[in-house]
């Protein structure tokens, strides 16, 4: 059984995170004031002692600033970037970190929420398999291209003489591995009782409680300040 | 109900659907790099490497609307990475591509349907620019940049040359990807009996 964190807030919460940062985000007139959203979000992860987020999204944030910075008043040309791009970044970097904190959530809790709020089975089945699919490709296109580098099919030179076959030599092995997965999977997911009618539940609680309230009223805050400062866009 | 999705059909339409998904970011990702590469061949060459597998998924699921659930997936991810404005145009592409789909020979469905995803996929890497624009000029003119350094990284997207050159560049991908695609069935999965 996995290690819970305590402080870790319910799927509800987090979804309403993500939405007021998508929603603040792009509502949001003088966009200069989107820190204000990206330090509230900081604030809601070390709350929820989430230090694996901060520490990929906090430098990552302070480096896009400082170029972003370097590039706007120096005029500093980005060699590798495009600006627009260093630009896009900075901007959603909220919205991935709020992204990053549902996508890394256990999948029994998503599902668990999920069936509490009555979606369909096939919905549940499918947010299920995407969450617990990724690992697995990752390791079995490792594997492929271990072995097809064993047999010198996937060199650098074979690459550029024959890119098409090249592709196909990894794609037609990762393609009858997934169609396996799937029949593996399904026959696990009916054999499971998935078709059963009853309510999914979890080993794992997910009742709301103080943190939850901290974390709900540190997002409405941020987003209700953040526009304030930085006003609501006009859309007519 | 024989159009009904069983829980196998769901299973392979999501991992199959996740890994066109994933494909379509990495390359996305890559030609980041280079401005070129990323405005103008990135919607052509996505869309040719993941012709074939949307083309095991229709044939191997055989049931309409699996177009749309794989738009929905990627619909999902952008709405979840904020672009809210590329998942409602996703989902209107998927029921396109359902109505080309409708009662045509699979074969020849596939490859138009997906060549017209091609056509409309350049809209996912157009439709931020175009949105996104204003604030980025706003910004970027309050930080002391010159209007026409910010012009230039658009060139691609206001010039009608290079917008049909995207266009066409990007359905010949889809229409070649879906021809290797059928090819490649034919070759490996009918033979090993897999569709």
């Amino acid at each position: 059984m996995e290690m819970q964190n305590k402080w870790e807030f319910s799927v509800f919460i987090k979804i309403i995170i993500l939405g007021l940062s998508i929603v603040g985000t792009f509502i949001l007139n003088d966009i200069e004031y989107m820190p204000i959203l990206f330090w509230g979000l900081v604030f809601e992860f070390i709350v929820q002692r989430n230090w694996k987020i901060l520490k990929i999204y906090l430098p990552f944030y302070i480096i896009l600033t400082i170029v972003r910075w370097l590039s706007r008043t120096y005029m500093f040309p980005i060699v590798v970037f495009s600006e627009f791009y260093i630009f896009i970044f900075w901007w959603l970097t909220p919205i991935f970190m709020a992204m990053h904190d549902i996508m890394t959530t256990s999948p029994s809790k998503i599902s668990a929420f999920l069936s509490k709020i009555k979606t369909p089975k096939s919905f549940i089945l499918g947010v299920l398999v995407a969450c617990r699919f990724i690992p697995t490709v990752k390791s079995s296109i490792k594997g492929v291209n271990e072995s097809m580098h064993n047999r010198e099919l996937t060199g650098i030179k074979n690459i550029f003489l024959h890119p098409i076959r090249s592709y196909e030599y990894v794609l037609v092995p990762i393609l009858m591995m997934s169609l396996n997965s799937a029949d593996q999977l399904s026959a696990s997911a009916v054999v499971r009782g998935i078709e059963a009618p009853f309510k999914r539940g979890s080993y794992y609680g997910d009742k709301m409680g103080l943190k939850d309230l901290i974390g709900a009223i540190v997002i409405i805050v941020t987003f209700c300040y953040m526009l304030y400062r930085g006003r609501v866009k006009c859309f007519i | 109900m024989k159009n009904k999705f069983s829980i196998k059909d769901i299973v392979t339409m999501v991992i199959l659907s996740v890994l066109i998904v994933v494909l379509q970011l990495l390359v996305n990702a890559v030609s980041m790099v280079n401005t070129f590469f990323s405005l103008v061949l990135s919607s052509g060459i996505v869309c040719f490497l993941s012709a074939p597998i949307y083309v095991v998924m229709i044939k191997k699921i055989k049931k309409p609307f699996v177009t749309l659930v794989y738009t929905a997936i990627l619909a999902l991810l952008y709405l979840m990475m904020g672009y809210w404005f590329i998942s409602v145009y996703l989902i209107l592409v998927g029921l396109v591509c359902e109505i080309i789909l409708y009662k045509r020979q699979i074969d020849k469905g596939i490859v138009m349907a997906w060549t017209f995803f091609s056509l409309a996929f350049v809209g996912t890497s157009m439709l931020p620019i175009w949105i996104m624009w204003d604030d980025y000029v706003k910004a970027s003119l309050k930080g002391g940049m010159t209007m026409e350094y910010i012009n230039s990284y658009k060139a691609y997207y206001t010039d009608p040359k290079w917008v049909i050159f995207i266009f066409i560049f990007a359905a010949i991908g889809g229409l070649a990807g879906s021809y290797y695609g059928n090819k490649l069935t034919k070759n490996h999965f009918n033979k090993a009996g897999v569709l």
